[in-house]
């Protein structure tokens, strides 16, 4: 069994209902659904806006970015918006390829992801 | 052909054991970067299609002759058929399909064998990709 993607709650003082989930390891079809349930039980109930932060996520294969695209879907029925920050060259490549790219904000780092939600 | 380095892995619920070794193996036989990130991909949707299609039990094997290098992947079920391929880009929220193009996306070369025993799914790179 490939080990469980790791997820942290990160505190984040400088915006209200952002919540801030730092994820760590290879996400793929054997821990996926494990991780959108731990994510979906994570979500803070009065949270709006999600930023995922994505520094320590190695690997992503299609049924993680299923994953993240039923996360959107969660956090636009909130009318929130789904920011990813920190994905690895390989991420990247994987979302570039499928197509989904432009179905979330992708920043280089969460402060930027906080200043896009501040700007919003 | 002179194939050599074959090496035969059962797929298993540790895909993250699986990409290692073909990590190791695409390594060696000189891939790096890009290309090598594009071929793991690639062959983890495969063996995920096995998984979840494929009657849950095959082997991913790889090996490389002077051209390529290529990734072998059966499943016991065989409901893949060569034209499965070619198709193209599944519609949004199809659930079968998305895994097949992704990898002829990544892959220099996608073919599939459908036999008696199974479906072989065959992902290869080219080991000289400017044609030297």
């Amino acid at each position: 069994m490939t080990v469980a993607v790791e997820l942290a709650v990160v505190p984040e003082g400088a915006l209200e209902r952002v919540a801030v989930l730092a994820l760590a390891g290879e996400l793929d079809y054997t821990n996926a659904e494990q991780l959108r349930q731990d994510i979906v039980e994570a979500l803070p109930a009065d949270g709006r806006d999600l930023i995922v932060d994505l520094t320590h996520l190695s690997f992503c294969d299609s049924t993680g970015i299923r994953v993240f695209l039923g996360l959107r879907t969660l956090v636009g029925e909130r009318g929130g918006v789904v920011a990813l920050a920190g994905m690895q060259p390989r991420l990247i490549r994987i979302f570039r390829t499928t197509g989904l790219m432009h179905f979330f904000r992708v920043v280089p780092t969460v402060p930027d992801a906080v200043d896009f939600l501040r700007s919003r | 052909m002179t194939a050599t380095g074959d090496r035969r892995w059962p797929i298993t619920s540790d895909l993250a054991g699986l990409r290692e070794r073909i990590q190791l193996s695409a390594t060696r036989a000189g891939l790096s970067g890009e290309r090598l990130d594009n071929l793991l991909i690639a062959a983890n949707e495969a063996a995920i299609n096995v998984l979840e299609h494929g009657g849950g039990s095959g082997t991913v094997s790889i090996w490389q002759d002077d051209s390529f290098l290529t990734v072998d992947v059966t499943d016991s079920v065989g409901s893949l058929k060569p034209q499965d391929a070619v198709r193209g880009r599944p519609e949004r929220g199809a659930s079968r399909g998305f895994g097949l193009w992704l990898m002829s996306q990544l892959c220099d070369q996608l073919n599939i064998h459908q036999g008696p025993d199974g479906s072989r799914v065959r992902l290869r790179m080219r080991l000289h990709p400017s044609g030297s």
